[in-house]
């Protein structure tokens, strides 16, 4: 397919038929909407014209067919049935069958095409049958000429892709005009003002505006005076630019939408073609018959349109600033008719309100709006953004430390640099918080889960049991949301289970029978906190403290505070309930749940009051993606820290280590003893220090396990992208992952439950 | 007004319409190679030491300059010399020379990092420098292991004679397998 053109039209096509389609499919849902079969006429027409103009006459035919029906359709000559709809869905078939053969040569599915034929004409002489008699939308537009005077009303000027009519197509609409004409009886004459200006390049498009006249007179009398203004001289004359235009004043038995049916072949691109309802039926029609072929001089003729101007609101106030206004008569007839028109068009009675063009643009709007708000990605695509976006910050560093050079160069240069880094500096940083957003979902989605969750619950226990939810459009990274669900579970189950107590407890204890369980969830600088509250019987400290104590966790004379007992709880096999249900107390309960969440990066709290309740409270990072973390320098190699794991970091004074032979170092902090690791050894470093009391000590802490990790010093703190080691390479023991700095160099993060194992 | 802008941008669309003729054809090259691999196939070469090695171009993914800052793994064998930040990506390079025990050579301004794609991961290979695209027909292509080569048979494939030359065929796929991955772990133990 080597002709431009006829790819113009293959694409086009394309587009057209998914317009058609779509159409289609609405119209089925609303056969009796009449933009929508004029939206799919137009459709059909325009493939229609556009493979006529390329020669496909194959499918121009093809298209006819389908046209003649929608006609019918528009026409009221049938009404759109779920039959009509899947035939006009197998037309479209048919029109892809035509643009593959163009475009990729060979056959088309002529049985596909034969069949949708006969498909048609069945249907065509089936809806003949019980023709219908036309609807109601189709009795014409009949107003009491006083009533009129007011109520000049602009259509309003509908987009339509048509670019041009046919004389083949006029035919055809004339006969069918013709027809519809025949069969009704002589209605009121109505008077309509027109107003016909053309795109000047019209006829290069293969259309022509006698046509469109031609069409009008059939309708009724028309008089028509040609504009000539802008008229060029001679010389300077372009046979093929059309610079007439004209006014037209048409009095018509038909129904206002046969003159809608001419003119939505016109109404789009840079024509402006219009029409409203005169004042009056005309008294004289002979006026009419002067010929519209005349160039002759039109004095006379614009006089005459001036004195019906000073009647009805004739020019419409749209058009003044796009045109130079020509006679200065009319200049000064056109603002006060300004303002009328615009009130009239508020005032109008429903009766005179066309019944295309309004809803014919909100259904437009419509299928707009739908298709563009939102759009899938795939995570993938997102990863590669954030990639993309994560290179730009560090170029951006780069660039700053280079202003920072220049200025010590050219200070004014660097001045200007620095400026310029620095704005720059606010799109990146925007940027890149955009595209974290852009991975946030609202946790609300799970919460609601567990409506569910807690209903199946309550209706099998005897338990009553009501769920809370707050803050539900709290946003978080879609992955740690998704992974909340198991832990959230596991947490809810647990308050059903072990918190409520049986409704009749409740009321002993004086309370709402009911019991509740609330889910809060909210912001708090830069951390999601998920809490789960039930105002059940809350937990025993000293059944837990019994507990631990027979399982050997705890020594019995061990001296614990409330906070410390439940934390006992996240202990592995940790359980206190001594029945086992189908819900929970199997004693891989909370430690199953503190491992999730901190696999998610976050943490988990319970705090219990007796008889009032317990609450759990989870803090999770915003997103996974991105952590805080310590940056620390051993042997100039820089190392990053999770800084959630971070107690604290300190510079030993030589007492506070301790030396234990065969079990390493301890240090010695407020009276607790706790190991230390020098980590050059542990990642066989050449360290710039050799003793703690040179460097820095950081105090780690993983899963109640505190441990000192000697390091050379810490270089930053401060927010970083993780990047998975096993996405090109394996998992390293001892590194949880890898960022990148600043500078642009790889840091690894360390895996502090490595470390202090 | 509408009409004349579509057709403005549908002629824009045909444009890039074209385009993507042009790229596709440049595709279609690339897919008759693959479909001309039982009859030959397109190597990049490269040096290292003595010897010249031939891949699979389409496995390179690109070719790369030694970067500025690799930092090193903790408890990775010598080979794999460090990571470094491929726009964005954290990427780990194998220095060729160590993996086949070959003796250690000072990198200069001919060095270069092939990286390599494999199982989806991209890994970059330290190589002395590379030398060209060729090639080789498949009955130039001698899948034996007798090779006396001073690098450990399992990682070669073959060797493809051209006119003038023997390029050493290296198994990209085995040596960045899994399971020679998972012997970085062993290897670690063993130190």
């Amino acid at each position: 397919m080597d002709n431009p053109a006829l790819e113009e039209f293959v694409e086009e096509v394309e587009e057209i038929i998914e317009d058609l389609e779509e159409g289609v499919l609405e119209l089925e849902a609303q056969p009796k909407k009449r933009s929508l079969i004029d939206r799919i006429f137009r459709d059909m027409h325009t493939i229609k014209g556009g493979a006529g103009m390329v020669m496909e006459t194959e499918l121009a035919e093809y298209a006819h067919h389908f046209e003649n029906l929608l006609d019918k359709a528009r026409n009221g000559e049938i009404v759109c049935s779920p039959e009509m709809a899947s035939l006009l869905l197998s037309s479209i078939d048919g029109f892809r069958s035509f643009l593959d053969r163009i475009r990729e040569g060979g056959e088309v599915n002529q049985e596909l095409i034969d069949n949708t034929l006969s498909q048609l004409r069945e249907f065509e002489s089936n809806a003949g049958k019980n023709a219908a008699s036309p609807p109601a939308e189709q009795t014409p537009v009949k107003e009491k000429p006083q009533e009129d005077a007011t109520q000049a009303e602009m259509v309003e000027q509908e987009q339509s892709s048509s670019q041009d009519k046919e004389s083949e197509n006029n035919k055809k609409n004339e006969d069918q005009e013709e027809a519809q004409w025949d069969d009704e009886d002589e209605g009121e004459e109505t008077a309509y003002l027109l107003h016909l200006k053309f795109d000047p390049e019209m006829l290069g498009k293969g259309s022509d505006p006698i046509l469109l006249l031609k069409d009008l007179k059939e309708l009724g009398d028309l008089d028509i005076i040609p504009h000539l203004g802008k008229l060029p001289d001679l010389k300077n004359f372009n046979p093929e630019e059309i610079q007439l235009w004209w006014s037209a004043k048409l009095v018509t038995t038909h129904p206002v939408e046969e003159i809608e049916d001419i003119l939505i072949f016109f109404q789009d691109g840079k024509n402006d073609v219009k029409f409203e309802l005169a004042e009056t039926p005309p008294e004289d029609p002979g006026l009419a018959s002067f010929g519209i072929y005349d160039d002759q001089d039109n004095r006379d003729l614009e006089q005459v349109r001036i004195d019906e101007a000073e009647e009805k609101p004739v020019p419409t106030p749209e058009l003044v600033p796009n045109e130079i206004v020509e006679q200065k008569t009319e200049n000064t007839e056109k603002p006060e008719n300004e303002i009328p028109t615009e009130e009239s068009t508020k005032t109008e009675p429903p009766a005179v309100q066309p019944k295309t063009s309004p809803p014919k643009q909100d259904a437009n709007k419509d299928s707009g709006i739908k298709t563009t708000q939102s759009i899938r990605v795939t995570i993938d695509k997102l990863d590669k953004l954030q990639n993309l976006v994560g290179e730009t910050v560090i170029n951006q560093a780069r660039l700053h430390r280079l202003s920072s050079k220049i200025m010590e160069i050219d200070v004014n240069l660097g001045e200007m640099l620095l400026q310029f880094v620095e704005d720059n500096e606010k799109s990146v940083n925007e940027l890149q918080d955009q595209i974290l957003q852009v991975r946030m979902i609202p946790v609300g989605s799970i919460l609601n889960n567990m409506k569910r969750t807690v209903r199946d619950y309550a209706t099998r226990s005897k338990k009553k049991i009501k769920l809370e939810i707050e803050g539900g459009d709290t946003e978080l990274d879609k992955t740690v949301t998704e992974q909340l669900q198991g832990p959230l579970v596991h947490l809810v189950r647990n308050s059903m289970d072990h918190g409520i107590e049986d409704s009749d407890t409740r009321v002993k204890n004086g309370k709402d029978p009911t019991g509740t369980i609330s889910l809060k969830a909210s912001q708090q600088e830069g951390y999601v906190i998920v809490e789960i509250e039930d105002d059940g019987k809350g937990i025993d400290s000293k059944v837990i403290f019994d507990s631990a104590v027979r399982k050997g966790f705890i020594d019995e004379n061990d001296d614990l505070t409330d906070d410390e007992i439940f934390k006992l709880l996240f202990l592995p096999g940790f359980t206190t309930t001594t029945e086992v249900t189908d819900v929970s107390g199997r004693g891989v309960g909370m430690d199953t749940v503190k491992r999730d969440i901190e696999a998610l990066l976050g943490t988990i709290e319970i705090s219990s009051e007796l008889h009032k309740g317990t609450s759990t409270k989870l803090k999770l990072p915003l997103t996974l993606a991105i952590i805080e973390g310590m940056m620390i320098d051993v042997g100039h190699q820089v190392f990053t820290i999770p800084l959630l794991s971070v107690n604290e970091s300190l510079r030993p004074i030589p007492k506070q280590i301790k030396k234990i032979k065969n079990k390493g170092e301890l240090v010695e902090i407020r009276g607790e003893y706790i190991p230390m690791l020098r980590l050059h050894n542990r990642l066989n470093i050449v360290p710039k220090y050799k003793e703690p009391t040179e460097g820095l000590v950081v105090v780690v802490q993983h899963a109640n396990r505190k441990q000192c990790v000697f390091v050379d010093e810490i270089v930053d703190q401060g927010p970083v992208v993780i990047k998975s080691m096993e996405d090109n390479f394996i998992q390293v023991p001892g590194i949880a992952g890898a960022t990148i700095l600043g500078d642009g160099r790889v840091s690894f993060i360390l895996d502090v439950a490595s470390l202090v194992n | 007004m509408k009409s004349k802008a579509k057709v403005v941008m549908e002629k824009n669309q045909s444009n890039k319409y074209l385009g993507s003729v042009n790229l596709s054809d440049e595709d279609m090259e690339d897919m008759s190679l693959e479909v001309s691999y039982s009859e030959g196939t397109r190597l990049i070469t490269f040096i290292l030491g003595e010897e010249k090695y031939g891949l699979n171009i389409l496995k390179v993914r690109e070719l790369i300059s030694f970067p500025e800052g690799l930092t090193r793994i903790p408890g990775m064998p010598d080979y794999i010399i460090g990571m470094f930040n491929l726009r964005g990506l954290v990427i780990p390079v194998m220095d060729l020379r160590e993996k086949f025990e070959m003796t250690a050579e000072e990198r200069h301004e001919f060095s270069v990092i092939i990286i390599v794609e494999v199982n989806n991961k991209s890994i970059g290979l330290t190589v002395d420098s590379v030398s060209d695209v060729i090639f080789v027909k498949e009955e130039d292509i001698q899948e034996t292991t007798e090779l006396a080569v001073n690098v450990d048979t399992k990682f070669i494939k073959g060797v493809a004679k051209t006119k003038d030359e023997m390029v050493i065929l290296l198994d990209i796929d085995f040596l960045l397998s899994k399971e020679e991955f998972d012997t970085l772990l062993d290897d670690k133990s063993e130190k």
